[in-house]
């Protein structure tokens, strides 16, 4: 496809919201669907810039196509920012996704069957993310609202900063779990690793399954539900918040 | 493998794989004879054979949510390995780990799995203290590939070769792992080390019957077949001006490690006979001070040793200690055995060996001959109170219950800090605490432009594990770097801030 080609040719926009603008004012032919553009365009896939370039032109044809559509990225095509700045359509992935998966998301359902990379929903506004596969590191880091669902699980640095939105993860979270956190709410279904809220200043996380060690350190603020089994972790050095151990099980 | 050999492990039923089997109790790992083991420096645990290893790899249950993958610092797909090595694919299941982890021999068998990726193991659940032996089959995949010919050479095409230069001081885990991901994604590491040989603290801080040195010279090569260039005894700061390697290089990673050892501050504390655990351990371990005279390093051998902490380290000294003929040795520890951060395994290993570990209590002052050497250690009982910031509770002394302990050998080994040197040489670098570097907990960039730090020169003596994953994240951003200088993070966050 000639359009991409030229796409991809352009100086890559260190802001990604530049980038996207650029890609708006593409020509699109809005009869085609987002595979049959996935398709004519996936030959380029050896190139360095691929990833960050498909994903961005990618969204920007969903954005101005707007209507739900499905996506199947075959093995070995990697696209990072699919979904960044979508608005109001559903779209439905089959296969895997790279870094930054709905970046920035303003509205609209992302439903990915299969894996993401890292920083997926960051910096999230609105509209939701089912997940049916694991994600990878700092899941909705700066997230500001919205609905994340994770099926299976997360690894580290979940909910990194963020100050609005829920997030839950059905399976399990890896090594800090809402470090610097202000708003929103976390719920993770079985384990956490280590460094949960720390440094957090407001917000809500819900750990029903094992904790790791170094919990709540330097903690000002937020609240903390965790399983009264593992009552006897030590608690790091906190002047604010509160750490609430409970019985899943009975409620 | 055949099939024929396989069924004869039981791997397979009529070209089936078996079910799983968590139910059966796990496979202990053979180990040399206490009694024995003390008269040689040779490696305590034996490994799995490959019958034990299928047996072992058999009770996994390969979870769709594996718990044990979030709780490995590196994330391992543990359950893909093991799932490999059930199925007799013993190499594959080596290189499987190497996607994730450069140096899988080591952290088999120095990583404290037990509180790591087997605590989170679910079979924990259903039958209790009984986890996968992750760690040992993790170590036994490691063994399986290296002890074939060309094991430690990578068999990974490296596609995009890119025009960049990274130098990476330090040659222990972080700065092995970071130049081995440095390395596959295409750029050129040049990898400085102090002393003359590469390892880091594998080499003069783990003794050879806990890590065999040849084990990691093999590990060592799998990262040089990756086209990473070492250069042994080259200082930073002292052979080449950091100017020099600051226009050389595009980026510097800082992986110098914590090799500065922490004292006590007490009265006579430099009467000959006490040592640090970083000289002690270096005498022995790099420089094979317990062949005196075959090697040129001598070192005193003790009739009756104490050594202060009770850390990996400390347990290291103590065996060691056994090892070079000592009557007796012990470990003075201020906490209890609750609290000790030495991995369970080395505690109890050391205990068969017979060290003997002296709880809740705390050294005041050492006491010396005529000659300045140690005779004693004056010691006092203490109490535990109200938990620390470390979330340990702090140990209080109990008045007039001082008493004297006889010993002619003191090793402290109550924690190490980073080497003072590259903070000192480097203008601008931001630090706390004198010499633990600073860094942005996304990158790893330090205060200096194009300088990144990780491993335990940004957090303090930690475990090897910790060390590999803050490589792993700091190539991540290295790459990110050198492909974008003038990128700035986190653009929209930042610019609808303004």
């Amino acid at each position: 496809m000639e359009l991409f080609e030229n796409f991809l040719k352009t100086n890559k926009e260190d802001d990604v919201k530049r980038e996207f603008e650029k890609a708006l004012n593409l020509e699109f032919d809005l009869k085609l669907t987002l595979q049959d553009v996935l398709n004519s365009i996936s030959h380029f896939n050896s190139e360095d810039n691929f990833p960050y370039k498909s994903g961005i032109f990618l969204s920007a044809f969903a954005f101005k196509r707007n209507c739900d559509d499905v996506l199947k990225v075959e093995n070995g095509i990697e696209i990072d920012y699919f979904g960044s700045f979508l608005k109001s359509n559903q779209i439905t992935v089959k296969g895997d996704l790279g870094n930054f998966t709905g970046a920035f998301l303003d509205g609209g359902t992302l439903l990915i069957e299969g894996s993401i990379g890292d920083k997926g929903g960051y910096s999230m506004n609105k509209g939701k993310i089912w997940i049916k596969g694991k994600a990878g590191n700092h899941l909705c880091h700066f997230m500001r609202g919205g609905d994340v669902l994770v099926d299976k699980n997360a690894l580290d640095f979940v909910g990194n900063s963020m100050v609005g939105g829920t997030i839950e993860i059905k399976g399990s979270s890896g090594y800090s779990l809402g470090y610097r956190m202000v708003g929103g709410e976390i719920e993770v279904k079985d384990l956490s690793w280590d460094l949960i809220g720390e440094e957090m200043v407001g917000g809500k996380i819900t750990v029903r399954g094992h904790i790791g060690k170094e919990l709540c350190q330097n903690m000002v603020g937020g609240i903390v539900f965790l399983n009264e089994e593992y009552k006897d972790t030590p608690k790091g050095k906190t002047s604010g918040g509160k750490v609430v151990f409970m019985n899943f099980r009975k409620r | 493998m055949d099939k024929k050999e396989l069924l004869e492990l039981g791997v397979v039923e009529e070209g089936k794989p078996k079910k799983p089997t968590p139910r059966l109790p796990r496979r202990e790992i053979a180990c040399q004879d206490p009694k024995e083991r003390i008269k040689n420096f040779n490696e305590v645990a034996l490994g799995y054979t490959l019958k034990d290893a299928v047996y072992e790899a058999m009770r996994c249950l390969e979870c769709s949510k594996p718990r044990c993958v979030v709780a490995c610092p590196v994330h391992i797909d543990i359950p893909s390995f093991i799932g490999l090595i059930a199925r007799g694919k013993f190499e594959e299941a080596c290189e499987d780990i190497r996607k994730y982890n450069s140096l899988p021999a080591v952290c088999g068998r120095v990583c404290p799995q037990e509180n790591l990726c087997e605590a989170a193991c679910i079979i924990n659940d259903t039958n209790p203290k009984n986890p996968i032996a992750i760690g040992r089959l993790e170590r036994f995949a490691a063994d399986y590939l290296l002890s074939q010919e060309n094991g430690n050479e990578n068999k990974i095409e490296i596609r995009h070769k890119t025009p960049f230069k990274v130098a990476v001081i330090g040659s222990g885990p972080t700065g092995l792992t970071c130049a081995a991901e440095l390395a596959k994604m295409g750029h050129t590491v040049h990898l400085f080390e102090a002393l003359h040989k590469p390892g880091g603290v594998m080499m003069y801080g783990i003794p050879e019957f806990r890590l065999p040195k040849e084990i990691v010279q093999k590990e060592i090569n799998y990262v040089r077949s990756l086209g990473v260039n070492i250069e042994t005894n080259c200082i930073i700061g002292k052979t080449i001006p950091v100017s020099d390697i600051m226009n050389e290089f595009d980026a510097i990673y800082i992986g110098t490690g914590a090799g500065f050892p922490n004292m006590m501050h007490i009265p006579g504390e430099n009467f000959a006979g006490i040592y640090s655990a970083n000289e002690f351990l270096t005498r022995v371990n790099l420089m094979r001070a317990y062949e005196f005279p075959k090697s040129s390093t001598p070192i005193r051998k003790p009739k009756k040793g104490v050594v202060v902490g009770a850390g990996f380290t400390a347990f290291d000294v103590v065996r060691i200690m056994l090892r070079l003929g000592a009557d007796e040795a012990e470990i003075v520890y201020r906490r209890t055995r609750k609290e000790m951060p030495g991995r369970g395994e080395e505690i109890e290993h050391s205990q068969e060996e017979g060290a003997k570990i002296r709880e809740l209590t705390n050294p005041v002052r050492f006491i010396g001959d005529e000659n300045g050497f140690v005779k004693a250690v004056e010691v006092q009982r203490m109490e535990l109170g109200e938990p620390d910031s470390s979330g340990r509770r702090r140990p209080v002394p109990v008045p007039d219950s001082n008493y004297i302990i006889d010993t002619d050998l003191v090793v402290i080994a109550i924690g190490q800090t980073p080497n003072v040197l590259i903070p000192s040489a480097l203008k601008n670098l931001s630090t706390r605490w004198g010499s633990v570097i600073n860094v942005n907990r996304e990158t790893y960039m330090t205060s200096v432009p194009k300088v990144f730090a990780g491993g335990d020169a940004i957090t303090g003596a930690a475990t090897v594990i910790l060390a590999i994953r803050a490589a792993k994240e700091a190539s991540r951003g290295i790459d990110e770097f050198l492909k974008d200088p003038q990128k700035k993070w986190y653009p929209q966050a930042f610019s609808e801030k303004k």
